[in-house]
């Protein structure tokens, strides 16, 4: 990628905008400092144990119980998403109505609030004596101290990316081609099914991934809501935490690199499946 | 290629406004059956609004719009039968040109639905009438502008539609494609014989390919006719000078003669009994300029520009009467055959003055 940047711009064919060398070498040096240096301090920390150390610890069975845990809620949280940032984006986008700019404002909320905030606030919310809770609590469902809450907590913090991913793609989308296929006959539901989502499948991909990813890391707002009971309500973030506590580097190191490994094959599938839906079109 | 009678479109006190605005001020018009009709009329004339008030994509706020007879007014756009061109094509882009095609066909319930071998042949038989046969596994990305437009038709045509509308069909096109397909538009309508409208803004499109011209402005109906209709007897000022070109000089009517000045102009049509000041509206070739010791005409002018374009001779004169600055066209064989300069008087025939009052 970075050699074919610098293939395609020779240097005797100038562009307008000089500065390609500055521009450049800003770059690499940023995303080293900030990217690779820390993985590779990760990874040279996970190792330094040996291997059938680093074996024993990331297979350990807590700790498998907690990728379980992760994964499965991010899992689910991300596909929630799917859905939900789909309704909104297409409520923002194909609708006039009082408050429109404010309802899209809020989509950023997420963002913009202290996990700690969130996981508080919903805990708050869905606990026993909550809002919500007591309702949900007489229908015998508890979400405080459970997967559920995990899970809420997950999809609260990763709606916005659904959201910001489908809503250009939307806003740009010729209506025009909806008005000819409801000419030939489609249905409602036809037009959405065969004409709209086919085109929003990469916008959804994308979202869905950089969802998947924020869900996976998310540590702030789960700790209040989770319970943290190790085997059951415990994410990988933190036994990673607990083991930092403990003074113990080299497991918490590789676990970490479980993550970055999981979050690495994730956006790496998603990649080749936008790929391939790009050639779709 | 549709087996049904061929059908009328009729539209009865028709209005549509957006918002405070106007775009169609009860409009009642009647388009024959099995005819090429144009609308024609400039930008924001509301042409392109009722085109899609007669495709179901818009709904009217008062009126009604019949097919053959049949109350359409509140018939969903997917009910109608309409087989509709948009302007940039909008086709279906993550498709091949043959499910673009085939999709009309293939959405249909099953009951209604053909076999999968009838669908294919029936796609295959509509490329091969827009000459695009050897599309068929390409995307729309790959074709040119024409060949969309193409691939849009037999999309349309696909379903069998009762009326075809073309919203500014070749609008987005470049001109030598666009003559292209008008002549070729001009001669699919003859091989399938649907009711076909479509909309314009360009009035030699419209003059060109047309059996029926409708032109609008603001909202309503200038006149509609024939082409050679509208464009001989113009009704109004408006229809006259945006059909081709037509010059205003003021003249007063005094029993059926027209005169500029104290020149006489001409005759007008017998009906017009109106005395006093008149509008003329002249077309530069309607003009028959005489050497000056011509005695056949009164009105005179001082020729003071002469500009070649092409085959033809654009002179500028000099009305003496009025002082109007008037354009003429002639041949350029006729031109030399004259022997006149600049500055030269010469006398005047106006072979069609348009009167209006």
């Amino acid at each position: 990628m970075i050699a074919g940047m610098i293939a395609r711009r020779k240097p005797w064919v100038r562009g307008v905008l000089p500065g390609f060398g500055l521009t450049m070498g800003t770059t690499l040096l940023f995303i080293s400092l900030v990217v690779l240096l820390p993985l590779a301090a990760l990874l040279s920390q996970a190792a330094s144990p040996g291997w059938a150390e680093f074996w024993r610890i990331i297979s350990s069975e807590r700790a498998v119980a907690t990728y379980k845990l992760t994964l499965s809620s991010a899992l689910i949280a991300s596909i929630f998403n799917l859905f939900l940032g789909l309704l909104l984006a297409w409520i923002l986008t194909r609708y006039e109505f009082w408050g429109r700019g404010l309802l899209d404002a809020m989509v950023d909320l997420p963002f913009a609030l202290p996990t700690a905030v969130a996981g508080l606030s919903l805990t708050y919310l869905l606990g026993p004596n909550g809002w919500f809770g007591q309702w949900l609590q007489a229908l015998g469902i508890t979400v405080v101290y459970t997967q559920l809450g995990i899970i809420s907590a997950m999809i609260f913090t990763s709606t916005p990316f659904v959201v910001r991913a489908v809503q250009p793609v939307l806003e740009d989308m010729d209506t025009a081609a909806e008005e000819a296929a409801a000419s030939l006959g489609a249905s409602p539901w036809q037009i959405f099914s065969g004409i709209i989502l086919p085109l929003l499948v990469p916008a959804l991909l994308a979202g869905f991934a950089l969802a998947f990813a924020r869900s996976l890391g998310e540590f702030g707002a789960i700790i209040f809501i989770a319970g943290n009971l190790p085997y059951h309500t415990e994410i990988t973030a933190l036994l990673i935490m607990i083991r930092l506590e403990e003074y113990h580097y080299a497991a918490a190191a590789a676990i970490a690199s479980v993550v970055l490994a999981a979050a690495l094959v994730m956006l790496f599938v998603i990649n080749l499946l936008q790929g391939w839906a790009y050639r779709q079109r | 290629m549709s087996g049904d009678a061929l059908l009328s479109i009729e539209l009865s006190d028709v209005g549509k406004h957006f918002g405070r605005f106007q775009v169609l001020d009860h409009i009642h018009l009647r388009f024959p059956a099995g005819r090429l009709s144009a609308l024609l009329g400039p930008s924001g004339s509301g042409k392109t609004t009722l085109l899609r008030l007669i495709a179901g994509l818009e709904s009217p706020d008062q009126g009604v719009i019949r097919f053959a007879g049949e109350d359409v007014s509140h018939l969903h756009v997917s009910r109608r039968q309409v087989g509709f061109v948009f302007q940039h094509y909008a086709l279906f882009k993550h498709m091949t040109v043959f499910d673009n095609v085939a999709y009309g066909l293939k959405i249909k319930p099953w009951r209604e639905r053909p076999s999968k071998p009838v669908i294919r042949k029936r796609v295959m038989a509509l490329l091969e009438l827009v000459q695009l046969a050897w599309a068929a596994k390409h995307l729309p990305a790959q074709l040119s502008g024409g060949q969309r437009q193409r691939i849009a038709l037999a999309r349309a045509l696909a379903v069998e539609p009762r009326v075809l509308l073309l919203d500014e069909p070749f609008g987005a096109l470049d001109a030598q494609v666009r003559a292209q397909l008008r002549a070729w538009l001009k001669q699919l309508h003859r091989e399938i014989a649907v009711t076909t409208l479509f909309v314009t803004h360009d009035q030699e499109e419209a003059l060109e390919i047309s059996d029926h011209i409708v032109i609008m402005n603001q909202g309503r109906i200038e006149q509609s006719g024939s082409p050679q209709q509208v464009y001989d007897q113009p009704a109004n000022p408006f229809v006259c000078t945006f059909l081709g070109q037509a010059h205003q000089i003021s003249a007063h009517l005094r029993q059926g003669v027209i005169y500029c000045g104290d020149q006489v102009v001409g005759t007008a049509a017998p009906g017009l009994s109106h005395e006093g000041a008149v509008r003329v509206y002249i077309r530069p070739h309607d003009i028959e300029v005489l050497p000056p010791d011509d005695t056949r005409s009164a009105l005179t002018a001082t020729l003071e520009q002469i500009a070649m374009i092409g085959p033809y001779v654009r002179l500028a004169l000099r009305l003496h009467a009025t002082q109007a600055l008037i354009p003429a066209d002639m041949t350029q064989a006729r031109f030399a055959a004259l022997h006149i300069a600049a500055d030269n008087t010469v006398q005047l025939v106006i072979r069609k003055p348009h009167v209006f009052v």
